[in-house]
């Protein structure tokens, strides 16, 4: 039972951050599949992440304000993904 | 005419005050910098197309490296015309044509994305004089990495007018375009033809529709094939062929003689020194000091790049015209091009580090990138177009609004 709470804490320790990001760019992906006017909603969240993400860097905590920036990445990626889809149908 | 003549007024002051160093009289050093002096004038002008050179120890196999020898013959030439000043021939074959075609093919590649001519002049200078190219250049490696990153967006709009005029010409046109970036530089050819390939990607796929109505004729399939991928490949072959086919007959693959430090994953991880946060603010890792290895913490200032060029997504033209959509389309793939850029310019590290390591052993021509900040080059042309789009919506909504 030890070894085996050791052995999901150090799989959690070393691939969350990487199964969080995935499992929210999924969810990013199901919310504008849902309500495609979202993809605008997420470039604004984005631009305020980077403001957030620039406090953290005045401060010198390049580690959140890197996390955040792989955050600010997958919400661009899905609205300029969705943006161009829509602007294809045009 | 007033406001062309400030901006140029303009521009030639900040080059002026930024490159200070190149309007004296004093020769030009540097880490990588090849150093002009008479004798290697003389080398150029008489041993360029040499596949053996004698410079390192017993000498080496330089095959690889004579991609470069019409250019550097061209400067052994003009350099004896100039009685072996290297000081004049340096400015001459290096640092002008950098700061010409830098501007010209960047103020050009925005002045067809943007339509506007006033606020392209933006694209230069957010091209020419981000930490990136400012701390290869002053690193010494203006004759290769800096003239060819200097004339990538030639090779973009080449092939941006090429997709949209397949013709004998226009094909030609790009092979040649092609050869001379090749000249200058190998690996910096191969990220600005990843940035091709995605634009032509980006074109099939939201042109899907005609694309698959035309494509049903055979004859449209191997019109495009032949005009984009044939015709400059066989241009190129040509041109090249005095070292490539030495290249295939020796049958070694020069990196591999390298050995460790070049092309294993250790060595990627070694130098990726570029953190996520700085690609995204197109911020060189080594800024300011350009000590190798020697890195810094991320600079609040540097997030207005990224602030700006992204938020050219809000100005998305959302009325239905042709240009319009161009136009948009024309951003969305600079946005994408730049999120590519990112990701591939932090090399292995977080996230997803491992991809970029899978793709280092796996993927043909990849193993030139054991430096992950040549992907610098998709971020900073993406940046120069979009912010200078999104600076001429801020104008014009700023024009609206108060006058």
């Amino acid at each position: 039972m030890h070894s085996i709470i050791i052995n999901f804490t150090y799989f959690l320790y070393s691939y969350g951050w990487a199964i969080f990001e995935i499992l929210l760019l999924l969810f990013l992906i199901w919310l504008v599949m849902k309500v495609k006017k979202i993809a605008y909603s997420y470039v604004y969240i984005s631009l305020f992440l980077f403001l957030i993400s620039g406090t953290f860097v005045i401060f010198h905590n390049d580690y959140i304000a890197g996390k955040l920036g792989e955050i600010i990445f997958l919400l661009l990626i899905v609205s300029s993904v969705t943006l161009f889809m829509k602007e294809r149908k045009k | 005419m007033k406001r062309n003549i400030f901006i140029v007024v303009f521009v030639f002051l900040v080059v002026g005050f930024i490159y200070r160093a190149l309007f004296s009289f004093l020769p030009i050093s540097g880490g990588d910098y090849i150093s002009m002096t008479a004798s290697q004038l003389f080398t150029w002008k008489y041993f360029s197309f040499y596949v053996w050179s004698t410079n390192i120890d017993l000498g080496w196999a330089i095959i690889p490296l004579l991609a470069s020898a019409p250019y550097t013959f061209l400067i052994g030439w003009i350099g004896s015309l100039l009685g072996n000043n290297g000081v004049i021939v340096e400015r001459l074959v290096w640092w002008l044509p950098f700061f010409i075609i830098g501007f010209y093919s960047s103020f050009t590649l925005s002045k067809k994305i943007l339509n506007n001519q006033t606020f392209s002049w933006i694209a230069p200078l957010i091209f020419l004089f981000n930490t990136y190219i400012l701390l290869i250049i002053s690193g010494g490696q203006v004759a290769g990495i800096g003239l060819a990153y200097a004339f990538s967006p030639v090779v973009l709009l080449s092939f941006i007018f090429l997709l949209k005029k397949p013709t004998f010409e226009c094909a030609l046109l790009t092979g040649i375009v092609l050869s001379i970036i090749l000249m200058f530089d190998l690996r910096i050819t191969y990220i600005t033809l990843v940035g091709v390939g995605l634009y032509i990607f980006f074109q099939f796929i939201s042109h899907l529709k005609t694309f698959t109505k035309d494509f049903k004729n055979v004859q449209t399939i191997v019109r495009y094939f032949i005009f984009i991928v044939v015709i400059p490949g066989l241009v190129v072959g040509l041109i090249h062929a005095f070292w490539l086919i030495p290249m295939a007959i020796v049958r070694q693959n020069p990196l591999q003689q390298l050995g460790a430090a070049y092309n294993t994953t250790s060595a990627v991880r070694f130098f990726s020194f570029g953190n996520f946060e700085n690609a995204m603010g197109l911020l060189h890792p080594n800024w300011p000091e350009n000590i190798f290895g020697k890195t810094y913490f991320m600079r609040p200032e540097f997030l207005l790049l990224p602030i700006l060029a992204f938020s050219s997504l809000f100005f998305i033209n959302k009325k239905k015209s042709e240009s319009g959509s161009t136009k948009n389309l024309a951003i969305i793939y600079f946005v994408l091009m730049a999120l590519v850029g990112i990701f591939l310019a932090k090399g292995a590290n977080n996230p997803f580090g491992g991809v970029y390591l899978w793709m280092f052993g796996h993927i043909p021509g990849f193993m030139m990138f054991r430096d992950p900040t040549k992907w610098y080059l998709l971020i900073a042309i993406s940046y120069s177009m979009l912010i200078s789009y999104t600076v001429s919506k801020i104008y014009e909504w700023l024009q609206e609004k108060f006058v």
